[in-house]
């Protein structure tokens, strides 16, 4: 069926297009080239006084996993407050921080995301990830894989493996469990902390490895860029959340030694130590060493203020503020010789100095990264904030005078250790379009998506303009999934499967031989049991697979 | 189903306890199976007693139906149904999956048999959380195991041999390990191993009192039960250790404030932690358990029970026991999905009674036969640390369908003819 729709604005920036009148075609699933005159249209939609986006992408989103299923275990007063019932198309659900996942594909998409990314894949438990995923509708998924601190390649590192041996290593687990990048988080910190090491910044040695944190990205990242793999090494840096953590991001960078990085929720590695609390911004610092490495990216993880929940492989960290829990509970785990999790609920707080202070840190970031390329639009999702604040967030960058206004109801002293006032900057509709569809698909090499041109997978949103971005963006005239429209003024009118989309990566299969010995005597599977096929992602997990080769 | 078309199958998972051991050796003889490697006690007779093919009949009314004529009686059951109870879930993700929204499209409340089992578990995480591990954690890193009680052992026999170290050479399982059983009786939980005797209503007491002694804020506990120097003795032994794990089994706290011992054995983990690494190990029997209250909380973002009476899914598990659901009178049709059970302990009820599983009950008004997830088909079951999704293969061709396939077609046919 061939569409047209008619007359929107159209934002592609990975067409270079900004706001220009023009038509776009659909055949089914896909854009299309004008076709030619007298070529029958099947539907026309009517896009007069509306601007079009390409579908959102979120590449940095907790929405699958077994963290993300003890923080919805543990949140149940939350869960409790916010019951969804079933009606004839929409399954039921609970939870507006950590949603159910029915509920969780509703509100991306009604907000006009159609892909998100789950960050922290920990390999025995990608199963469980990818069936959380497919149960999230409306939405295509992908993953990051947490390497790292997994024993097996700490031991590869400590005993100077071959270039050749890691690098198969890494692409076969990444085949192995479905994903589609690789992420490290606290690189060594995870394993680190299993022997009671409380600590461990980017030149420290791991306790019983002696390898360094600085050590372990620059091996991730050059075997990433050997495989080919289009997503730079993910990276949850060093010192999560400690005051003065700037300069480990810094250095994170620097022993990457040139080579890409994407920096993850970067807002809370920006921290300084200035001032009466020893608690300050290095957003400028954080800027700076993104401006000066275009090899670089970051997403913000910005925080608002609300009851929340904070989910993280980062078990030494987690752990740490365990007793900043609100309500006070936490749980952490050690998981499979692989890495851990630790949840844990967290109350953001506008009259807090350092709360106040995070969510100015964030605005920072954004307004001070000059090129809209290298900064993604996150919360974190859940850790700095649900998802469904982006509306919100986005006002805040488009609007200055809002965002001022938002500065006079936190805490002063915060406001007066920010920078935030004097910045003018507002957000474009084109830089809005980079940071939340166009900068995460060309990161993650997806080139049918992202964007409006000859090609691309019809997933796209139709706004009506406003004065206020935060009405604008909460809520699309229409978003469009796979050529089918499935919101419509808020409400949505069909549910479509997502597909899931991983890296199709080579590897020598001898690496497969020493694993089996592995994981025979020191895993509790064996290697037969562990790797996830095409065919059951698509018949017993429920997805179909979208695979992605880069060369 | 042919057995005899089958083949010796190596490295099967076994997907009768939550251990889900996947190093068995099972072959098919000329009408059943046998486990010629690696079988533990339960796996030997789980395995010997599966029916083979004379079983794949469905019965309404004790009376012998093809599946489509089943399928379409047990639709018409609950369509009209304005209670309906689902229970047993000893079945896969998948199984779980279809039995949710058939739940959630009938109004219905959904448990689990044994769903007290796990409940003083999952209270603790929601009320406090916790700090867990897992096999492989355990196998590599701990150098002291307790295990409280008979329950770890008798849910799952291999698990100390799951947890051991398998190849010591390797420098990060280079050390001895310890085992302390606590209250095992004369299931003492291996030659070597030291134990303390204790009963299971004592076990909240004794925790506390190592907590105490960590926290140097009491040296002197004089329990009755076990001796000032026996504690003291256990608590130099959990604290001399790199990474001690805490082992049990919610089926040896089911007593009157049960769930308060369980708490105190989670806060001696979480005291631990502080200045030194622990960890905490649930062990449950049945591997469908920990999978279906996977998928519950996934879809719905809370465990069974879960009741979609008024639409929404509530989680209210005093108000959604069986028995009290009986006592109002909220009961008018029951159905049982199964396929991983021992037995069909189908709860006693006035109600008529639809059964989906592997055996055909005595009683039953409805019953439509299904394979067993792991040995007539594929599917998902969660192990016993939560953490890891095994993928079970099926190791005999069989007709049966999965509980999963008849619920879809019942789901189906209660859409089309607009039940």
């Amino acid at each position: 069926m061939l569409t047209r729709i008619k007359g929107g604005a159209i934002y592609d920036p990975i067409n270079g297009i900004d706001g220009v009148m023009q038509d776009i075609y659909i055949d089914d699933n896909k854009i299309v080239d004008r076709p030619l005159d007298g070529t029958q249209i099947d539907q026309t939609i009517d896009a007069n006084g509306l601007f079009i986006m390409s579908g959102g992408i979120d590449i940095h989103t907790h929405i699958g996993g077994g963290k993300v299923n003890i923080a919805r275990m543990m949140m149940t007063e939350e869960c409790d407050a916010h019951q969804v019932a079933h009606d004839g198309l929409l399954r039921s659900g609970s939870g507006r921080i950590v949603p159910s996942t029915f509920i969780t594909g509703y509100e991306y998409a009604k907000l006009g995301y159609t892909m998100c990314f789950e960050p922290a894949i920990v390999p025995s438990n990608a199963r469980q990830a990818h069936m959380e995923m497919a149960d999230t509708p409306l939405l295509d998924t992908g993953g990051y894989l947490v390497l790292g601190n997994d024993e097996y390649f700490l031991n590869l590192l400590a005993k100077g493996a071959a270039t050749a041996t890691i690098r198969d290593y890494i692409a076969f687990m990444v085949d192995a469990t479905q994903c589609i990048g690789v992420k490290v988080v606290n690189p060594g910190g995870i394993s680190a902390f299993k022997f009671n090491q409380r600590a461990l910044d980017v030149d420290e040695p791991h306790r019983h490895y002696r390898v360094t944190p600085g050590e372990i990205v620059r091996t991730l990242a050059e075997a990433l860029h050997d495989i080919k793999l289009q997503h730079p090494l993910h990276v949850h840096t060093s010192n999560l959340g400690v005051p003065g953590n700037f300069a480990s991001t810094i250095s994170t960078v620097e022993a990457a030694d040139g080579l890409p990085l994407h920096l993850a929720h970067v807002q809370f590695h920006s921290y300084g130590t200035e001032g009466k609390q020893r608690f300050s911004s290095a957003a400028s610092e954080i800027a700076e060493a993104v401006k000066q490495n275009p090899q670089i990216s970051v997403d913000v993880g910005h925080v608002m203020f609300g009851q929340t929940v904070t989910i993280s492989a980062d078990t030494m960290h987690q752990f740490a503020n365990r007793n900043h829990a609100h309500p006070r509970k936490s749980t952490f785990m050690d998981i499979e010789c692989e890495a851990g999790c630790g949840v844990v609920p967290f109350r953001y707080r506008s009259e807090s100095y350092v709360n106040a202070l995070q969510w100015a840190v964030g605005l920072e970031l954004f307004l001070a990264i000059d090129n809209p390329w290298q900064v993604f639009l996150t919360t974190d999702h859940p850790n700095g904030a649900s998802f469904t604040t982006y509306p919100h967030l986005i006002r805040l960058l488009m609007d200055k005078g809002y965002r001022n206004d938002a500065l006079s109801t936190i805490n002063q002293s915060a406001v007066r250790m920010s920078c935030v006032a004097q910045m003018a900057r507002e957000y474009s509709l084109y830089e809005v379009a980079i940071i939340t569809r166009a900068g995460p698909a060309r990161s993650l090499g997806l080139k049918d998506r992202g964007h409006l041109g000859a090609g691309a997978n019809a997933d796209m949103v139709l706004y009506r303009q406003n004065d206020n971005w935060e009405t604008v963006f909460a809520n699309p005239v229409r978003v469009i999934k796979d050529g089918k429209t499935v919101v419509r003024d808020g409400k949505i009118e069909q549910v479509v499967a997502g597909r899931s989309h991983r890296a199709h990566l080579e590897y020598d299969e001898n690496i497969k031989r020493e694993l089996e010995q592995y994981f025979e005597h020191n895993g509790s599977m064996r290697l037969s049991n562990f790797s996830i096929s095409d065919d059951e992602m698509a018949n017993a997990i429920g997805s179909q697979v979208v695979k992605h080769k880069w060369n | 189903m042919s057995a005899t078309a089958s083949k010796i199958r190596n490295e099967a998972i076994c997907p009768f306890c939550a251990l889900l051991c996947d190093d068995i050796t099972v072959k098919p003889d000329s009408a059943d199976l046998s486990v010629e490697l690696n079988g533990c006690g339960i796996a030997q007779s789980r395995y010997s007693s599966i029916v083979q093919p004379t079983c794949n009949k469905c019965y309404v009314y004790g009376n012998t139906v093809d599946c489509t004529d089943a399928i379409q009686s047990a639709a018409e059951m609950i369509s009209k149904s304005k209670a309906m109870v689902i229970t047993g879930m000893y079945t896969d993700v998948a199984g779980s999956r279809a039995a949710l929204k058939l739940a959630e499209n009938k109004s219905a409340v959904i448990m689990q048999s044994d769903g007290e089992g796990n409940r003083s578990q999952t209270l603790r995480v929601q009320r406090s959380g916790g700090y867990f591990t897992t096999l492989s954690e355990i196998r590599n890193r701990a150098d002291l195991i307790v295990m409280f009680g008979r329950g770890p052992v008798s849910e799952c026999p291999r698990i100390l041999d799951m947890l051991r170290p398998r190849c010591p050479s390797t420098d990060i399982s280079a050390r001895k390990v310890l085992f302390v059983a606590i209250g095992a009786g004369d299931d003492s939980a291996s030659e070597g191993s030291t134990s303390f005797e204790c009963k299971p209503e004592q076990y909240g007491m004794l925790a506390d009192a190592i907590r105490l002694r960590v926290q140097n804020t009491r040296q002197n506990s004089k329990l009755g039960f076990i001796s000032d120097e026996q504690i003291d003795r256990l608590t130099g032994m959990i604290t001399r250790a790199n990474y001690p794990v805490l082992v049990w089994s919610e089926s040896d706290f089911k007593y009157s404030l049960g769930d308060l011992a369980i708490d105190s054995i989670n806060q001696l983990i979480e005291t631990l932690n502080i200045n030194r690494r622990c960890a905490g190990l649930v062990v449950s029997g049945s591997a469908s358990g920990p999978s279906v209250n996977q998928v519950a909380t996934w879809q719905f973002g809370k465990p069974l029970p879960l009741s979609f009476r008024t639409g929404e899914p509530v989680y209210f598990p005093e108000y959604h026991s069986f028995e009290s659901l009986e006592k109002r009178q909220d009961v008018d049709l029951v159905l049982w999905v199964g396929g991983l059970e021992d037995q069909s302990q189908i709860p006693r009820s006035k109600a008529d009674v639809i059964v989906i599983s592997h055996s055909k009950p005595t009683k039953s008004r409805l019953f439509i036969p299904v394979g067993i997830p792991g040995v007539h088909h594929d599917g998902h079951l969660f192990r016993t640390d939560q953490a890891v999704a095994m993928y079970v293969r099926r190791i005999v061709p069989s007709s049966l369908p999965s509980a999963a396939e008849v619920l879809t077609s019942v789901l189906g046919e209660l859409e089309s003819s607009r039940c």
